[in-house]
């Protein structure tokens, strides 16, 4: 399987933002659940839908979506349950977490994103 | 009904112009708004908690409004480490009765600048904000920097009313009499509109400011031929550009506090404005993300003299970021019971402090079903500021605004539920 280092970076999106009050809508999940990159990078790794991200602390499943304005190391997920998922503590002395520039790892894979109860039940474990 | 002038509660640009049509006590309309502030107004009835909901082996159940501020109480008083959290989707009255509760029950508490401007409150505490009014930057601003910050997904209407669309009194060909600079990892809309883009390399916001300031002091002679990935002769000419403003703002969003050397790189932003003054007028301002997130800050510091992340555990305010940050205090599984108000922690905190949040126990005060109510204990639903209950809240310029309340709410509002948790604490006392 082909994997490939980049770094990560999470943000707003106008769509994360508009259904930010409806957490469980499908909206929301395909507004958040989702990975932009670049069409090379997505070339590169034949990647087809789905993309498996990983950080030091965890992996997670995510839609694949192409941006063109994105460099090739770069890969970029809307803020929300799922980028938060493999993001961790790594706050420095200021108190803020990194959510941006953080080291990754991404692989093509064929399962599909969790919903957000499901999600959500892994920290419960 | 039609009703002028109402404030959107959704982003920091906290834009009064709204018309709202409600008939009866539902709302039909919303005009001059973006896609967030429509959303958030119109879909407010959608998906709401209906009754307050407390969890036991089976999942959740509904209970009485007295029984839910019963346990909320006991929740609280029974806890030795709590941190109540959240605070920028709210009125600063609440937020206010928010620190009586906190001062009551000696309790962490920590609002959502935490994961979002929190940096920038670092930064400025060291070096100074040189900023003005968002009216300054539409009459006057003839260069707008947006630096690390996307306002067309996450402030939509920001460069229509204040910055770059705008026609002001000596800005009066509006766009035509503005340059428009972004500085940003990656292209966006935003930067499609801009008249120069700096795609710069992640993580050398520090760099490249402080480059720019060298250029300015006149020390641009060390510098290397490129830095961040940006030529030094494009670095001389944005310098120039910036000395040769009548009036320069920079914007700066989480683009510049989360990445690298974060309060740093605020704190060099913040040196760079001041000697741009020594030979033009320039400012500094955050794009703050929710409402009244610049509320939250002002109320926690005219209450205990701190913006955030404040320790009241031991009788007077404690105040240290990276040791009482939200994240930090859950992370080092410390904190033993947590109250949630006007936030989604759960969808916006990172792996480590969510995992804790599952282990302890948690009270939502949330009108939605969330991701942080999937995995609250109790859950008390609430009138939504800003549209059910009125109140007062910041822009991200600091100007205080009064947002209204247009239609009848069946829930209380966080002031009146937090007013009825303290009273509770006092029968027990």
């Amino acid at each position: 399987m082909k994997k490939k280092r980049v770094k990560l970076i999470t943000g707003r999106t106008i769509e994360q933002g508009m259904f930010i009050e409806h957490k469980t809508s499908k909206e929301y999940f395909d507004a958040t659940a989702t990975c932009f990159m670049n069409e090379r990078l997505i070339k590169e790794l034949d990647i087809e839908d789905y993309v498996k991200v990983n950080t030091d602390i965890a992996s997670i499943v995510l839609r694949a979506e192409r941006e063109k304005g994105i460099p090739k190391d770069l890969i970029f997920i809307p803020m929300g349950p799922w980028a938060n998922f493999i993001l961790n503590i790594d706050i420095g002395l200021s108190g803020m977490p990194s959510f941006k520039g953080v080291d990754a790892t991404i692989e093509p894979t064929d399962d599909r994103p969790l919903e957000l109860k499901d999600l959500i039940g892994l920290y419960k474990g | 009904m039609i009703i002028k002038n109402v404030v959107c509660p959704f982003c920091g640009s906290l834009c009064d112009d709204l018309t709202v049509e409600v008939e009866g006590n539902e709302i039909k309309n919303v005009d001059n708004t973006c896609k967030l502030g429509y959303n958030k107004i119109v879909g407010y009835s959608h998906g709401r908690i209906e009754a307050p909901l407390i969890r036991d082996k089976e999942g959740l159940k509904e209970i009485s409004y007295d029984k839910a501020i019963d346990e909320a109480a006991k929740i609280l008083c029974n806890a030795r480490r709590p941190l109540m959290y959240g605070w920028s989707s709210t009125t600063c009255e609440a937020i206010e009765k928010g620190i009586e509760l906190a001062i009551k029950i000696g309790s962490l508490i920590d609002q959502t600048a935490t994961v979002c401007h929190g940096p920038t409150t670092l930064g400025i505490q060291e070096e100074g904000k040189p900023s003005c009014t968002l009216g300054e930057v539409k009459n006057r601003a003839d260069l707008v920097i947006y630096w690390g910050c996307n306002p067309f997904h996450a402030h939509p209407r920001h460069m229509g009313r204040y910055s770059t669309f705008t026609k002001g009194y000596f800005t009066n060909k509006g766009r035509k009499d503005r340059k428009i600079i972004v500085v940003d990892v990656r292209e966006s809309d935003t930067s499609k509109v801009a008249d120069i883009f700096l795609k710069i390399e992640p993580g050398s916001d520090y760099k490249i400011i402080n480059a720019l300031t060298s250029i300015i002091i006149g020390n641009g002679d060390i510098l290397p031929e490129e830095i961040g990935g940006i030529s030094k002769d494009r670095l001389e000419y944005i310098a120039g550009e910036m000395v040769n403003a009548n009036f320069g703002i920079v914007f700066f969003g989480l683009g510049v506090t989360m990445t690298g050397v974060k309060d740093k790189n605020i704190g060099s932003l913040s040196r760079l404005v001041k000697e741009l003054n020594r030979n033009t007028k320039f400012s500094l301002m955050p794009m703050r993300g929710h409402y009244n997130v610049s509320g939250a800050g002002n109320v926690f510091t005219w209450l205990t003299g701190f913006p955030y992340a404040i320790d009241l555990s031991r009788g007077y305010a404690y105040y240290n970021p990276g040791e009482t940050t939200a994240n930090d205090v859950l992370a080092r599984k410390e904190v033993d019971a947590i109250l949630v108000v006007a936030s989604d922690p759960v969808a916006h905190f990172v792996n480590p402090s969510i995992r804790r949040l599952a282990e302890i126990p948690l009270i939502a005060i949330e009108p939605y079903t969330s991701a942080t109510t999937e995995l609250a204990d109790l859950i008390i639903p609430v009138a939504i500021s800003g549209i059910e209950a009125d109140g007062t809240a910041y822009r991200m310029d600091e100007i205080p605004i009064r947002v209204k309340k247009f239609i009848d709410s069946k829930f209380k509002s966080d002031l009146e539920i937090l007013t009825d948790i303290i009273n509770r604490i006092d029968r027990y006392e």
